[in-house]
């Protein structure tokens, strides 16, 4: 969710008042939310239904791809320079499994943490709104953009839930 | 006693890492001197050649690959403790995880350097590493030495990922609160994280996954570096029993490695409210557990030796518990396997100067095992005449001890700079009835 656009920014205390937040808005139809916390929140994220993350998929590809290489390296290895060692098979698949192993959980990996960055839009140069340090600290932010006519509704929904502080944001 | 809740996590934690105190560097110079004798002994040796070692026929492997496997079977504790754990969810690993992990990439850096000290020629070292050249010459894939190398690698970058990874959302706290050109260091390292729900997301997904790699890991590259030893007809190497006999032991190290380091760092620290009495038994009661297994390793050694009537299996396995290095396999026995089980007392497990007494012991106990499973096989084969003794000389003795000052080194300046205890996931950990916060 974009925090370029104008919209109501409510500072809640606890995690569960926070959900609370989320719910209330998304009921009131306003559903371009992001919430900005210190530690990750189970109850926050099932509030929000984001759904499954995709860097799944990164690590499904980059496991696939590792063990293609692991297994094309040291094939191709044997082959191009053999070792003729009194009749044990050149292209022997159990030490190559190992080989195999190894690069299909290093290549599975990094993808893995590759994909974290990319769908995480990390590294990022500019903050999208000048970072509050309440909240890698002890604050839970929320954020609703919408239109000017919803601030008050979007307010009031935050209030209800328990926000401390509740303000609006414009650009 | 001060609930405790989010703002008391992040002053508890983040005042660990203020400005150090000149004790502190003090205390430092002990590794640090290590590491200036153990650097020189090194450079010495590169001089002179590898004959200032004490190693010779027929023990071509002495300390400098004890050490290896040592050092590589602390760092498996880490990610026990950081990536099983995390799966298994046992929530008491919260508090003390990331102290391993950082065990964890430390060790495996110092068991990095020691196939580097063993090389007759270190400046040759790229030879291992897959690379095309101009003789087509390719490395032996069927070798365990050529899966040491990928096995090492793969768990140092894989550790460091995972490492990395767990302390960007902490980097990110740490930047808030830092001024000056602190503040533009872990601004860089932080990667401009906020802690959006979306990146909690997409990071909380990417944490299971990596931890799921990590799990395998931890099995598999002791699996091959004990292969080093399996792979080779050797009396007393030649075993089926070896990979889950060095994974067991990497485990049991690792975990008192992990005390040794606990106990000093929650006192230096003032985190008895985080690292608690409560961490410290649960580490000492899986210690009991990993033990007994080494115990049960040791037996079934001897068991199989004696039961497969070969003359120079049981003359080997003789030969460790009577012979001349009959000192170290018994305090190999004693401390590995019976020291531990003083943990089944409840006040054992709970008396600080008795784990890290224990958590000591077999420290030196578990150095010792692959001292004699070394130096006993390789002095004591097939051939009598071809029989002979080692001694470590005072060059491998100096750069051992440089080896423990370039570990200890990196962790004392890494939990100044970093958080040793995870602060985003204390506090996602918090009871939920708990309030976050009374204050800023």
């Amino acid at each position: 969710m974009s925090m370029r656009s104008s919209g109501v920014l409510g500072i809640f205390n606890h995690p569960m008042t926070a959900k609370k937040g989320v719910k209330r808005l998304r009921d009131l139809g306003l559903a371009e939310i992001t919430v900005l916390s210190p530690c990750a929140s189970h109850e926050i994220e099932e509030a929000i239904g984001a759904g499954v993350s995709r860097v799944r998929w990164f690590t499904l590809t980059g496991a696939i791809i590792g063990g293609i290489f692991g297994f094309g390296l040291s094939i191709y290895t044997s082959v191009v320079w053999s070792q003729i060692v009194s009749g044990k098979p050149v292209v022997s698949i159990p030490p190559f499994i190992i080989i195999a192993f190894e690069m299909t959980v290093l290549f599975g990996g990094l993808a893995t943490f590759l994909g974290m960055l990319l769908c995480a839009r990390l590294p990022q140069l500019r903050f999208e709104r000048t970072a509050d340090e309440r909240f890698t600290g002890s604050k839970i932010g929320l954020f609703v953009a919408c239109a000017a006519e919803n601030f008050s509704k979007a307010q009031e929904a935050m209030r209800d839930a328990g926000a401390e502080e509740v303000s609006v944001e414009t650009n | 006693m001060e609930t405790l809740d989010y703002v008391r996590v992040n002053r508890d934690v983040l005042r660990t890492i203020e400005r150090p105190t000149k004790r502190y560097f003090l205390w430092l110079l002990i590794p640090f001197f290590a590491l200036i004798i153990g650097f020189s002994a090194w450079f010495y040796q590169v001089q002179m050649g590898l004959g200032v070692a004490g190693i010779s026929h027929p023990v071509m492997w002495g300390i400098y690959v004890v050490n290896f496997v040592f050092w590589v079977g602390i760092a498996h504790s880490g990610t026990l403790i950081s990536a099983i754990l995390f799966l298994v969810r046992a929530r008491w690993r919260t508090a003390v995880y990331r102290a391993a992990e950082i065990m964890t990439l430390f060790a495996i850096m110092t068991a990095g350097l020691f196939p580097l000290i063993h090389l007759g020629r270190p400046w040759y070292f790229y030879w291992i590493l897959p690379y095309p050249n101009q003789r087509w010459q390719w490395p032996n894939f069927k070798s365990p030495l050529t899966w040491d190398v990928f096995a090492i690698m793969t768990y140092l970058i894989i550790s460091f990922t995972f490492l990395y990874m767990g302390l960007i959302p902490d980097i990110a706290t740490i930047r808030d609160r830092a001024k000056g050109s602190w503040r533009k260091f872990y601004g860089i390292l932080s990667l401009g994280w906020q802690g959006t729900d979306e990146q909690w997301r997409h990071f909380s997904s990417a944490y299971l996954f990596l931890a799921a790699f990590a799990t395998p890991l931890v099995v598999s590259v002791h699996s091959v570096v004990s292969w080093d030893f399996a792979m080779a007809v050797v009396p007393g190497w030649h075993s089926t029993i070896f990979a889950p006999y060095f994974v067991g032991g990497a485990i049991h190290s690792g975990l008192a490695m992990v005390i040794t380091l606990m106990v000093p760092m929650r006192r230096i620290f003032g985190l008895y409210d985080y690292i608690t009495e409560k961490h410290l038994e649960s580490l000492a009661k899986v210690i009991v557990f990993t033990g007994l297994i080494m115990g049960y390793s040791y037996l079934t050694e001897h068991f199989i030796a004696w039961y497969s009537a070969n003359p120079v299996e049981m003359e080997t396995f003789k030969y460790r518990a009577i012979g001349d290095y009959w000192p170290e396999f018994w305090i190999m026995i004693v401390f590995n396997s019976l020291v531990p089980l003083a943990f089944f007392f409840k006040k054992m497990r709970t008396n600080v100067v008795s784990l890290l007494v224990i958590s000591i012991l077999i420290n030196v106990g578990m150095w010792f095992e692959r001292f004699v499973i070394i130096v006993t096989s390789l002095g004591h084969e097939f051939m009598p005449h071809a029989w002979g003794l080692y001694r470590p000389s005072p060059i491998e003795l100096s750069i051992m001890a440089g080896a423990f000052g370039f570990f200890l080194l990196l962790f004392a300046a890494f939990i100044k700079i970093f958080p040793a205890v995870s602060i985003c996931e204390m506090k996602e950990h918090l009871p939920l009835h708990i309030e976050v916060s009374k204050g800023k």
